[in-house]
């Protein structure tokens, strides 16, 4: 957790230095790093260890479901369901924290109040999260679970008022897409609560595979479960794309649609 | 150069080969690992390793979309002065590169399949050294890379060497399916399960090697520090 605290602290002093250089888009070696940079190749690397992973939760599920493989089998694919689920948790939960610090680069401020919440709910959420998942099957393990819960509801809330609150006030003025981004996350946590609703059953069901031979009341419930759940994953996987290219395409914001700065250097170099 | 719609399109592209690629492989991973669980009935393993080859399509993939999709972009950025003609050759070599390698993937069971997969791996070793060749050689002025944008020649650089640490994947992983298959003719033997372990631990270095290497591009291409 300290270190935690101190690598977040560390991002945030880059920030301060290197500001100006989030900006600009370099195509030539600038031989300098800065907090945005740092930032930025954390924000994708969240990016990539949600969605991908997701790829093969998916596919497990369908082995879980099916009722062509052995109980031993399914429960196995269960498990796996389970255990590379843990990447996409642990990239929710740090999200919000990376881009936040992200949106101060791109010319966003923050009031030292929202900064405190912004810099916390990272490091307490995966807190949430991780001992959520090595301690399941335990009281403690039981409790995170359920705070991990209304933790999503108050960031589901959070989110969507201090957004329309920052549009309306005007504040969103210099990157309004970090709007649509945000709207977009509240969705998805909304999106991933209703989804692991849906698919209670599925689970439920997967566990009476460990001491009940496989049935059609079983093998229907998982599937009927899953056909429900995956509207909500396929929902979630095109959000992420969605807010994946409103980062990169940045619409509304000044600076979006003009040359960079270092390439019509780099250009005008060519040119001379 | 302005950020062209088509920039962001082919950034974009980018960044979501990165996630089919690094991203899915983790799900090709731990299959894989769990598959070398000895406490679990054959077929049960055998199902973890075949979900672990079939996931790592998505990876294979993307590991040889990288290649035109970085030609595109350092295109668009004005890194690289490549014909359309050119082009067109790229992207032909890739799809057929991808071609053999899917084939030699999916047939991994046959033995023609396994022959399409050698010379598939023949193809990864020469792209691997060809790029790094082809860096080296911009970075000295002779190459189709600009020399100023030495970031991208690292990038293309360990791009090549990331094709030589997946060649080193493939090679380490290859006494896998041998050792499954005289688990299913021999049954679990401490022989067999020590040859399941040695190959999955073998394989470990390259693929974290991988993984670094990978996440070490990323970085390069974000900061543009060196």
């Amino acid at each position: 957790m300290q270190r935690a605290f101190l690598g977040f602290a560390a991002i945030a002093v880059l920030l301060c230095l290197g500001q100006a250089q989030a900006l600009t888009l370099s195509a030539e070696s600038d031989y300098v790093i800065t907090g945005y940079e740092v930032a930025l190749v954390f924000h994708v690397l969240l990016f990539v260890f949600w969605l991908g992973p997701d790829v093969g939760v998916y596919v497990w599920s369908t082995k879980a479901a099916s009722a062509t493989m052995t109980p031993s089998q399914r429960l196995t694919a269960g498990r796996m369901m389970h255990t590379i689920e843990f990447m996409p948790r642990v990239c929710v939960s740090l999200m919000l924290t990376v881009g936040g610090i992200l949106t101060e680069a791109v010319g966003l401020d923050h009031p030292t109040w929202q900064w405190i919440g912004i810099i916390l709910l990272g490091p307490v959420w995966l807190f949430i999260v991780v001992v959520a998942y090595f301690r399941e099957g335990t009281w403690f393990g039981g409790t995170m679970a359920k705070l991990d819960d209304v933790l999503r509801w108050i960031v589901i809330v959070g989110v969507i008022v201090s957004t329309t609150y920052s549009l309306v006030a005007g504040r969103l003025e210099p990157a309004p897409w970090v709007a649509g981004k945000l709207y977009l996350f509240a969705a998805i946590v909304f999106l991933g609560l209703m989804m692991r609703k849906q698919m209670e059953p599925f689970f439920s069901s997967l566990r009476r595979l460990e001491n009940e031979e496989p049935n059609d009341e079983i093998n229907n419930a998982m599937i009927a479960s899953l056909g429900r759940g995956r509207l909500f994953v396929f929902a979630i996987w095109a959000a992420l794309l969605i807010a994946a290219w409103l980062g990169i395409s940045q619409p509304g914001s000044p600076y979006s649609a003009q040359p960079s700065s270092a390439l019509v250097v780099g250009s005008t170099a060519q040119e001379g | 150069m302005e950020m062209t719609a088509s920039f962001l399109f082919w950034k974009y592209l980018h960044i979501i080969m990165f996630v089919g690629w690094v991203g899915c492989d983790m799900g090709v991973f731990l299959s894989a690992k769990k598959s070398t669980d000895s406490s679990l009935p054959f077929e049960t393993r055998m199902l973890l390793l075949h979900i672990a080859l079939r996931l790592e399509l998505i990876p294979r993939t993307m590991w040889k979309a990288a290649l035109p999709l970085g030609v595109m972009l350092s295109r668009e950025m004005g890194l690289l002065e490549i014909s359309d003609f050119w082009l067109a050759m790229v992207w032909l070599f890739s799809i057929v590169w991808w071609a053999i390698s899917m084939t030699g993937a999916i047939f991994y069971d046959k033995p023609w399949g396994q022959k399409v997969a050698h010379f598939a791996n023949i193809i990864i070793g020469i792209v691997g050294v060809g790029l790094i060749v082809i860096a080296i050689m911009s970075a000295m002025g002779n190459g189709p890379f600009d020399p100023q944008g030495t970031w991208l020649l690292w990038k293309v650089g360990l791009y090549g060497l990331i094709n030589l640490t997946c060649l080193g994947i493939v090679v380490a992983f290859d006494p896998m399916a041998p050792a499954f298959m005289r688990l299913a003719v021999e049954g679990s033997t401490p022989e067999i399960e020590g040859l399941v372990k040695r190959t999955f631990n073998i394989s470990i270095f390259p693929i974290w090697t991988t993984y670094f290497l990978v996440v070490v591009v990323a970085f390069i291409a974000t900061t543009k520090v060196i």
